[in-house]
């Protein structure tokens, strides 16, 4: 009892191990799982059994016919569906991301790839004015059920034109909805969801997790399976300090939430999954439980999701906080070429270890490890 | 610039525009330059040869599909045909003629951009067009709203901001959306809907190639009307590729009125001749005088039907003028009055009226019954507007998204969130009930199970210590008493199992004496220092445990 007591006051003075409740290290949807496939593999089933399902969705984008994907993600549909439904296009991203967006005024679903989100910059305006905005200033008569999609964020040494994060920007903008998966559900579930969704959805995923594998239930292999939109999950329970993430960060989030189980401080990594809307209560209710709140993103850190989430804990659970919200981003740098530059201006497993010791008042080392 | 030299420019009837056959081409531009000369120029003295309307291969041996065009003459039209014309422009004029009134009168405001003088090319194309048949368009909008069939009184109200508009005031001048007339907008941003056309185009195909809708009369065609300014942004070019590559069934048109705000074509532009552009691409292109609907009608026959045969795309550039300044905030300076005078003269409903006289179609008072008749309507369509309500305040937050519940629509048609098989994830904090709201709606704190006072009986045993410890402050009880009390009240995650919490609701007292370790630590944590009391130090969250500590001591 003394060392409840102790424990409980907060001074530290004492550290047991505590009793863990059961499951709550290990995920709770693996559990039985048998079979596991690549985000690749997920993106591809859900696109093929979407464009099965439904005549009026087709793909277009830069190589996903004749050559299978950019990033193979594509592969084989251009063989079952035959050029009509996915068509290869010249490299004018402003062009035919207006065309998609026409096809989708008539109420067509059309998915349309940008080899990387860099590039729907140069299609930006459709993607805003023409997509996002369309049944706002019509009023509601006209919706553009559209999926604009491809790899975001930094790959490995592809210099600072290929490695920016646009979730800040898109989830910035009302009459998107921004979603970015983590794991081949994520990918599976968000992807249907995305396509059968009758507005306009910006997809945001990540080169480097196309080959990762995940276990995934039986039930996620249906082919009516969707996640919904707006919804985070939380990929592990925790009682000292919330640690959200989106994409490729939640598994660098949850290597660190192993590291600080075993120094005693038990993590709740929420993968957002749906950057717009942002799933607001999850996290406030995470926070009111733990207290301590890390957010971790790869992209700029000014105007950032880390940003919009420390003033939504701000404004709904200030009480509850027991320390200042942490905040991880990316370097406020454009992306460095040279591998040991990139390794500093990308978050890795040891910022987000020590951000939540010093949100947890741990004493930290001062200097970053190289 | 300088190589320009004067010529002599032919009188306005013989510039007319055909689909196939040589004509003089000449525009009146005064180079707004240097010397502040007046000076005339034909275009293709700057070439060195009089222009053809067509050059592309492609249509020069064609039969027309559809039109009763003979050589020479404009098209002949019926009596029906051309009162359908004349209402239809003088609508347009009177509309915005009116839009002008109540803007300075500030009805309206914003960005307000108005047709006068082109009048022609709306209708010419538009009265030709189905329902099913779509128009794009940029910010001078007005007029093709009203030629696809949008209530006058719609476009109005939308507008003056009214919540009776075509878009309920949301879109404004710039951003006229119908989606039973297929008016697909509207665009502030030049270029912006060519591509939007060309994909309207392409949904247009794809049903009919795909999906296996057909129409006997052939496929949905779309025009896309966009101003001389736009043809050098690149988004024109990617689609006049684009379009002909994939046979899509639009029609671009031109409408070059030679000015973009103050900027005159032939300053922006390295080659004025944008009808060229077409074949550069493989359609054809075709130019065509603006100002004479009769014209512009005959040529729109003919790119209508190749689009809706599925022939693919054609590129048409009408040459026209607009009367008044780019929008009503310009003051239009920089425009020669020689040159609004030229153009003045080859007003097209002054043409086509002329017209109808020589070609005794209708007698003066059928035409002035039936400007009575738009005077009226448009009189109407003011009031209507002037005495409908303005957006409800709520409107604010509405068509946001098609789908305001966030969670999209599953298969059934149906808001997936009302499916109760629906999948949360796995976000369950607290109890389900405070989450069965979606994240849009504002956020309400979260629901705690936990009772936030303890029960009764806590209540009552707290009260009992108090006594005892104030009577031992007192001396009245002497109690060598040090006593921490713990009092723990239930977590809001009872169900996690963890043995520490209660599990029955109520709350656990603990009392003991405290050491002196424990007296010095939780003295220190005391605000005034002080021991001795009774006391509450302090209460807090650790864990999802609440607790509070209180502290009396007399120890000796």
């Amino acid at each position: 009892m003394l060392g409840v007591a102790r424990r409980k006051l907060g001074f530290g003075l004492l550290s047991t191990t505590r009793v863990l409740p059961a499951g709550s290290v290990l995920p709770k949807k693996y559990s039985t799982a048998a079979k596991e496939i690549t985000v690749r593999e997920a993106l591809n089933s859900a696109l093929d059994e979407e464009m099965s399902a439904d005549p009026k969705v087709f793909l277009m984008g830069e190589e996903v016919g004749e050559y299978q994907g950019a990033y193979k993600i594509s592969k084989g549909l251009l063989e079952k569906y035959g050029p009509d439904r996915v068509l290869d296009t010249p490299i004018t991203e402003a062009g035919f991301t207006g065309i998609g967006v026409g096809a989708a005024y008539y109420g067509l679903r059309p998915v349309v790839e940008f080899m990387t989100f860099n590039f729907s910059m140069q299609a930006i305006d459709h993607i805003i004015n023409s997509a996002a905005k369309s049944n706002y200033m019509s009023a509601g008569q006209i919706s553009v059920p559209i999926v604009f999609r491809g790899p975001n964020g930094a790959a490995a040494g592809v210099g600072a034109q290929h490695s920016q994060c646009y979730a800040a920007w898109y989830a910035h903008v009302p009459g998107l909805k921004v979603l970015s998966p983590y794991s081949s559900e994520d990918a599976r579930g968000l992807l249907k969801a995305a396509i059968r969704d009758p507005d306009p959805v910006v997809f945001l995923e990540n080169e480097l997790l196309y080959g990762e594998s995940f276990p995934v239930s039986a039930e996620v292999l249906d082919s009516s399976f969707c996640l919904p939109i707006g919804k985070a999950k939380i990929e592990r329970e925790g009682k000292h300090v919330t640690i959200t993430a989106f994409s490729k960060m939640v598994g660098y989030a949850l290597q660190a939430a192993e590291i600080l189980s075993k120094e005693g401080i038990s993590a709740e990594v929420i993968n957002l999954r749906s950057i717009r809307p942002l799933d607001r209560a999850t996290i406030n209710a995470s926070v009111r439980k733990t207290n301590r709140l890390v957010t971790v993103e790869e992209g700029f850190p000014q105007h950032g999701v880390g940003a919009e989430i420390c003033m939504s804990v701000m404004e709904e659970s200030f009480e509850y906080l027991d320390a200042p919200v942490e905040r991880i981003a990316g370097a406020d740098v454009p992306m460095p070429y040279a591998a040991n530059l990139e390794r500093m201006a990308v978050p890795q497993v040891d910022d987000i270890v020590r951000a939540a010791k010093r949100a947890c008042y741990r004493s930290v080392p001062m200097a970053a490890a190289a | 610039m300088s190589a320009f030299a004067a010529v002599r420019i032919p009188s306005p009837t013989l510039v007319g525009a055909r689909s196939a056959g040589e004509k003089p081409y000449a525009p009146f531009v005064s180079c707004p330059a240097a010397h502040g000369l007046h000076r005339t120029h034909l275009r293709s003295t700057r070439l060195g040869r009089p222009l053809l309307a067509v050059s592309s291969d492609v249509l020069s041996g064609q039969k027309s599909l559809g039109s009763n065009s003979s050589p020479s003459h404009h098209a002949v039209v019926s009596r029906e045909e051309a009162l359908v014309l004349y209402e239809d422009m003088l609508l347009g004029r009177v509309f915005e003629d009116m839009c002008a009134q109540m803007y300075y009168r500030g009805k309206m405001f914003g960005f307000v951009h108005l047709y006068n003088g082109q009048e022609a090319i709306s209708t010419g194309f538009i009265k030709l067009l189905e329902t099913r048949d779509s128009v794009v368009s940029t910010y001078r909008d007005h007029v093709h709203a009203l030629s696809k069939g949008v209530p006058a009184r719609a476009v109005m109200a939308e507008l003056f901001g009214k919540a009776t508009g075509c878009c309920r005031g949301q879109g404004g001048s710039m951003h006229m959306f119908s989606a039973p007339h297929n008016l697909l907008g509207g665009f502030a941003f030049i270029g912006e809907g060519i591509p939007v056309a060309t994909g309207a185009a392409f949904s247009s195909k794809y049903r009919h190639e795909v999906l296996k809708e057909s129409n006997p009369n052939g496929l949905d065609v779309t025009v896309a009307f966009f101003g001389d300014g736009t043809c050098n942004n690149g988004q024109f070019f990617e689609c006049l590729n684009m379009a002909q590559l994939w046979k899509l069934p639009i029609v671009f048109v031109v409408e070059n009125n030679l000015w973009a705000i103050g900027m005159s074509h032939l300053r922006a532009t390295s080659d004025p001749e944008i009808w060229k552009k077409g074949p550069a691409f493989g359609m054809p292109g075709v130019h065509v005088d603006g100002m004479d609907v009769l014209k512009v009608r005959e040529v729109a026959v003919e790119a209508i039907g190749r689009a809706r045969s599925g022939e693919g795309p054609t590129l048409v550039e009408c040459e026209t003028y607009r009367f008044r300044g780019h929008s009503l905030a310009d003051p239009d300076e920089l425009r020669n009055p020689d040159e609004k005078a030229h153009y003045a003269a080859r007003d097209p409903i002054i043409t086509l009226k002329k017209y109808i006289l020589e070609n005794s179609l209708a007698s003066e008072t059928e035409l002035k019954a039936i400007e009575k008749k738009i005077d009226e309507l448009i009189e109407d369509a003011v009031e209507f507007a002037d005495s409908s309500p303005p957006p409800p305040r709520s409107q604010l937050l509405e068509n946001v998204f098609a789908d305001p519940k966030g969670f999209g629509i599953g298969p059934d048609g149906k808001y997936r969130c009302e499916d109760p098989k629906f999948t949360e994830g796995t976000a369950q904090i607290g109890n389900s009930d405070s989450l069965e709201n979606d994240g849009l709606e504002a956020v309400k704190p979260v629901q705690f199970h936990s009772k936030p006072w303890p029960p009764p009986l806590l209540l009552l045993l707290l009260l009992l210590l108090q006594v005892v410890c104030l009577l031992c402050e007192a001396g009245l009880v002497d109690l060598d008493l040090g006593l921490l009390f713990l009092i723990l009240l239930p977590s809001p995650d009872e169900e996690r199992g963890d043995p520490l919490r209660s599990r029955s609701g109520h709350g656990v007292l603990v009392a003991r004496k405290v050491t002196e370790g424990e007296e010095e630590v939780l003295r220190a944590s005391r605000a005034d220092g002080e021991p001795g009391g009774f006391g509450f130090i302090g209460g807090g969250r650790s864990e999802g445990v609440r607790f509070c500590a209180f502290s009396s001591s007399r120890i000796r």
